[in-house]
């Protein structure tokens, strides 16, 4: 049954290992597999909780560490809407507005567990209840890249980048 | 407000006045596809029916992971490489060229002042050549092929000043372990690092390259140094086109540090993580079982040359296992010539392919099985990263990594150098 979203909360420094956990083999291991294994070693109960419009919620540096473009395209897929942290690793951060799911740097631990977010990605604001959290908008060419569902589908549709 | 290096240079190619936190869009000089993200990134195109757009000689595809190859996954995705090269008319560097970031370095393709992307995270090693590269994924360099441009956020810049005479014994790669511990796990983390100073420009290219490297692994995005007359020598070799950048004196920088090298010691980082670092005084009697020089961090001509010096007329501890991978063929042609090669051999090394060799797990090449203990001159030491997750790895510049090897335990290189 869809339930409102909810927050799923990470603590600082949750690497891209953990993402995928020890289960992530280089070759031969498909998104479904991927999909329920997702935070496996910490959160085991988390693949089977969330649902599409769900958010999470992290502290400093989350995805940090190896390139793995699958741990962004994991969580896309499992319908995350946004993650929200205090910062990212730079590796995730390309890898995660490239598939498109759309990364807010901000102060988290202003954000109870309990919350119903509303984002606005345009205006740059995380709005519940009755405060507003501001973060720095992305500009126009890389809202559009989120929405068309990241980098490939961006190209394929626009042929290149406008640049803004 | 005056601009750093990274702020310029990707002001440059966008045609934009840009400054840390603003995305930008920019112009990429050189994309480099080795045989992890490579053989992806072409499925991608084909997948989405993606022509190939860029000028040929502005990309180099490359065999070094998996070389020699030990798998037909890998010799597949290795054939996917070779067709695309010929069906594009792109360079392919193949198996025993070398280790990717050496060998474009080599190439006179990475020139000051350039914006460069590649497909594995120590790309950063251009930064030496006052480039700024960017380690991205395999759709990243498919979207590049197809329309020469990437997105960016511009980072901040960290300005690490090393200082003072360098004394014996000490390194390199003794530097950037100090930095890395002196700025914490992940303590670059998105930001770009800026290295300066006298010490900086003492050093030769070849050791330079040793500190941009392992920008990525301070969780730095890029490195980056100013280019000099070293730099100019270095590329005057291939009539490169010159436009070295430098950050003004009014720059803004996130943070600046300064280390006096004089008071550097030779220094270990021990497991499990690249900050983790002790003196190798402090590590000292410790057994080693195996011992490696090479990597795109430590195996140019110049790391090979020290441990020849510290072991011509020696044989190292028969107990362990001593491998050189010199980075590149012309790196091993060169130690050939100048018998650095002979002496090494005559000492107990065995020299592997000009590849990336016993640096990670993935090529299967000189694994390490449980309780062994490994010393080498490459970039990360987390658990696992070599074979068995009870296994240790110990990071160190090559007269360390030499003069263990010696010895059959961890041992300070000063004893040999005098
Ligand atoms: S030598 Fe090691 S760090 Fe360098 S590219 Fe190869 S595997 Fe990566």
């Amino acid at each position: 049954m869809q339930r409102n979203p909810r927050i799923f909360r990470f603590g600082d420094n949750v690497s891209t290992d953990v993402h995928l956990s020890s289960k992530y083999r280089p070759v031969g291991t498909t998104l479904e597999d991927l999909k329920e294994c997702a935070f496996s070693d910490i959160y085991p109960e988390f693949s089977s909780l969330v649902q599409g419009g769900d958010f999470l919620v992290a502290g400093k540096n989350f995805g940090l560490v190896s390139s793995r473009q699958d741990s962004a395209v994991v969580l896309r897929e499992l319908g995350i809407s946004c993650v929200l942290a205090k910062s990212f690793g730079h590796m995730f951060y390309r890898n995660a507005l490239n598939s498109g799911l759309p990364l807010i740097i901000c102060d988290t631990e202003l954000i109870l567990d309990d919350e119903l977010l509303e984002i606005d990605l345009k205006k740059g604001e995380v709005k519940f209840k009755n405060e507003v959290l501001k973060f720095s908008p992305y500009p126009e060419s890389i809202l559009k890249m989120i929405k068309a569902g990241g980098l490939i589908p961006f190209i394929k549709k626009n042929g290149s980048y406008p640049l803004d | 407000m005056g601009k750093t290096i990274v702020e310029k240079i990707l002001s440059n190619h966008s045609g934009r006045d840009v400054k840390s936190g603003d995305f930008v869009v920019s112009n990429i000089d050189h994309v480099m596809a080795g045989d992890a993200k490579g053989p992806k990134a072409i499925d991608i195109m084909n997948q989405n029916n993606l022509k190939f757009n860029l000028e040929p000689h502005k990309t180099d595809l490359i065999i070094d992971h998996f070389v020699p190859v030990q798998s037909t996954h890998w010799a597949n995705d290795h054939k996917k490489l070779r067709d695309f090269s010929l069906d594009k008319g792109i360079n392919l560097f193949d198996a025993g060229s070398g280790v990717c970031h050496t060998i474009v370095t080599e190439d006179g393709k990475i020139v000051p002042g350039g914006l460069a992307i590649g497909g594995d995270s120590h790309v950063c090693t251009y930064g030496a050549l006052n480039c700024v590269a960017v380690a991205v994924e395999s759709i990243e360099i498919a979207s590049v092929y197809n329309t020469g441009k990437l997105w960016f956020r511009v980072p901040e810049t960290i300005r690490v000043n090393f200082e003072g005479k360098i004394p014996l014994g000490v390194y390199s790669k003794d530097f950037v372990l100090f930095l890395a511990n002196k700025l914490g796990e992940n303590g670059a983390n998105y930001q770009c690092i800026e290295y300066t100073g006298d010490a900086i420009s003492s050093l030769s290219m070849d050791a330079r390259f040793t500190i941009s490297n392992m920008s990525v692994d301070m969780g730095a995005k890029t490195g980056i140094m100013e280019s000099d007359q070293k730099t100019i020598n270095w590329m005057n070799d291939f009539n490169a086109n010159l436009n070295s950048v430098k950050s003004d004196a009014d720059a803004k920088f996130s943070r600046e540090v300064i280390i006096d090298v004089s008071e550097l010691t030779p220094l270990l980082a021990e497991p499990p993580a690249v900050h983790n670092i002790c003196a190798v005084t402090d590590s000292e009697k410790k057994r080693i079982d195996q011992a490696f020089i090479g990597t795109c961090t430590n195996g140019r001509l110049e790391d090979l040359e020290i441990a020849a010096k510290i072991l011509k007329g020696r044989k190292i501890n028969p107990r362990v296992r001593f491998y050189i991978a010199p980075s590149s063929r012309k790196i091993l042609q060169n130690a050939i010539e100048n018998g650095v090669i002979k002496t090494l051999v005559d000492a107990g090394a065995t020299i592997l392919a000009s590849a990336c060799g016993p640096c990670a797990s993935m090529n299967g090449n000189g694994l390490l099985g449980d309780g062994d203990r490994a010393i080498s001159s490459a970039n990360r030491n987390f658990p696992g990263r070599l074979g068995s997750k009870k296994s240790e790895i110990f990071l160190s510049s090559p007269a360390t990594v030499a003069a263990s090897a010696l010895l059959g335990e961890i041992t300070d290189p000063r004893e040999f150098l005098s």
